[in-house]
């Protein structure tokens, strides 16, 4: 379980993130909604060790944040917003690269199926010949090599088309139930994140965001 | 480690093409650029016809010298063959050691030792004839020598023989260096160790050369701290300065690997000394470089500046230390320049190497310090 409480975030005298707490239960999809420079990245990043709070505690399977960074990087798995591969390599040749860097091993059936669960079939294809939602599918099968407990996307179907959104939506969703992990999840797309979360976290002051949520009738945290 | 090497055998396979350019380039270079340098010395020697009337000692001591001339081409023909060469001009000129010149030299006789052809052609003749005349001036001076010595101890008990004297005249002027004298004047520092790289210095060529392609190389420290990609490494086994500095010791392994076959090439080609000691100042060049290439590396964010940097480094470099243009006035008069050569304690043979250690201070102060993840 993630545990987040009285998390705050300045830099100087801007505060960033101010007070927020929840928690996330394993095999559940929590959404992170809100306007631009509203502080979704930065929650993001805190919660990937990236960053430090300015106040606030957070546990993950009550692993301390502050005392235990380094073992609980290898319990997170972080999918950046940008592409965070090799574009000269292969499917196969990035998989193999991060995997002999990871922490847990794989060996190449696995992780062929690992790229096969989320309909990358394009194993030995240069990532430059990829469609946009080939290379997104391969920034999150990355993510995933090492079996991490806590999954975090950042904006993971930006700029993609809709069939790769519905593919990586319902592997997210399997993910979640099937292997019981925990996602946390941030998009500008309200029609992906009523159907792929169970809960949704509302960043910032728009009320924009929180109407439209609240009339979807999903749990709704706002901060 | 074996994981590391494993991900960089996938980086290499992409670019085997050019990495193995690279990694040849200073070894097949530099033996290129002396072969052209030994064969364009070739075309500019003097072709000398020497004909032998006799098989003595002294006749071959001058033979010897003759050869020894680095700007004369002796060829070995008969009498008839001279004269024929001579005036076809194949040769420039032809000189006879005459039948009896060791006697002739013995009984102190100067003239008629040496006889010459020459042609109307021969541009050459007359400073070839002078150098080859002090030559046999040399041997009839210490036979000179050799019979005062041996009219002044007539009376003595202890007797010299002929032999004995020259050949303590010869000694003498191999121990005394007397044709070779450094000159300096008062008050300024002797330049009795040159610290310049000649332009045909083997190792100077390709210590240059090998500068440039190992910076260009090491292009892939730019390559690997994408900032996209940098946001993977806390999420692996490896922060991002361990897995620089496990692939530093990785291309390390491997350029040290191809230095090696390089020494054993030009031990073989061109005739290079292969000694341990040798080996090892050539471990710590290669090491130095490989450090200087990584923290220039580290400098920058964009492959063109870098590679622009890389060969203003290299030109500064071959110029400071003498290998593009002499620089024998500068170093005599500003001595503590060599000091700033990087190259300086590799082709001086010298062990302690201040660039090294500098380098491989501040590369220590870079691993200590803290690294920083931004998403």
């Amino acid at each position: 379980m993630l545990e987040v409480h009285s998390l705050s975030k300045s830099y100087g005298n801007k505060t960033i993130i101010q007070d927020i707490s929840f928690t996330v239960q394993p095999t559940e999809i929590v959404g992170l909604v809100g306007e631009n420079g509203a502080g979704k990245s930065t929650l993001l990043s805190i919660l990937a060790t990236l960053l430090k709070p300015t106040k606030g505690t957070i546990a993950l399977e009550n692993l301390n944040y502050l005392s235990h960074r380094k073992l609980l990087r290898e319990k997170i798995g972080f999918v950046p917003q940008d592409i965070a591969i090799w574009d000269n390599f292969t499917v196969e040749e990035n998989m193999i690269f991060f995997e002999k860097l990871s922490w847990k091993n794989k060996n190449n059936k696995e992780l062929r199926q690992l790229c096969l669960s989320m309909n990358l079939d394009k194993w030995k294809e240069p990532v430059k010949n990829l469609s946009g939602g080939m290379k997104r599918k391969l920034n999150l099968a990355i993510s995933l090599i090492h079996d991490p407990e806590l999954l975090l996307l950042d904006e993971p179907t930006a700029g993609i088309d809709l069939k790769s959104r519905k593919e990586i939506g319902s592997y997210l969703k399997s993910l979640a139930t099937e292997h019981e992990k925990m996602i946390i999840y941030t998009s500008h797309d309200m029609d992906e994140i009523t159907s792929i979360c169970d809960r949704v976290l509302c960043i910032g002051q728009d009320a924009f965001y929180q109407n439209l949520l609240e009339s979807s009738g999903k749990p709704l945290l706002a901060f | 480690m074996i994981d590391i090497i494993k991900t960089r055998f996938i980086h290499w396979k992409k670019q085997r093409i050019s990495l193995l350019f690279w990694l040849l380039f200073p070894m097949i270079c530099t033996i290129f650029i002396i072969q052209l340098i030994t064969a364009i010395q070739e075309d500019s020697q003097i072709p000398v016809g020497i004909v032998m009337e006799e098989d003595t000692v002294l006749a071959n001591h001058l033979y010897a010298k003759i050869k020894n001339t680095p700007i004369l081409r002796v060829v070995n023909v008969t009498e008839t063959e001279a004269k024929q060469k001579v005036e076809s001009h194949e040769l420039d000129s032809a000189f006879v050691i005459q039948e009896d010149y060791e006697e002739n030299i013995k009984k102190g006789k100067r003239n008629w030792l040496i006889k010459s052809y020459s042609s109307n052609l021969s541009f050459a003749f007359t400073p070839v004839k002078e150098m080859i005349i002090s030559f046999v001036q040399e041997e009839t001076g210490r036979s000179k020598t050799a019979h005062t010595v041996h009219d002044l101890s007539t009376d003595s008990e202890i007797k010299f023989s002929w032999e004995e004297v020259t050949k303590k005249a010869k000694n003498i002027q191999v121990e005394e260096d007397l044709l070779l004298t450094t000159f300096s004047f008062a008050n300024t520092p002797n330049a009795s160790k040159d610290p310049n790289i000649t332009p045909v210095n083997t190792w100077g060529i390709w210590a240059v050369l090998s500068l440039l392609s190992t910076f260009l190389i090491f292009d892939w420290v730019i390559k690997e701290r994408k900032s996209v990609l940098l946001l993977r490494y806390p999420f692996i086994r490896f922060s991002i300065k361990s897995f620089l500095l496990r692939n530093l010791l990785l291309y390390t392994m491997l350029l040290f690997f191809v230095d090696i076959i390089t020494v054993i090439l030009f031990h073989y080609v061109l005739n290079e000394s292969l000694t341990l000691a040798g080996i090892g100042l050539l471990f710590m060049y290669r090491f130095m470089i490989n450090l200087g290439a990584f923290l220039s590396g580290l400098m920058f964010h964009r492959l063109m500046s870098y590679y622009g940097f890389s060969f203003i480094i290299t030109m500064f470099i071959s110029i400071l230390s003498g290998a593009t243009v002499p620089i024998d006035g500068l170093t005599n008069r500003f001595p503590w320049i060599v000091i700033y050569n990087p190259l300086y304690s590799f082709l001086e043979q010298e062990w302690f190497n201040p660039w090294l250690l500098l380098l491989l201070l501040v590369v220590i102060l870079w691993r200590i310090k803290g690294v920083k993840y931004n998403a």
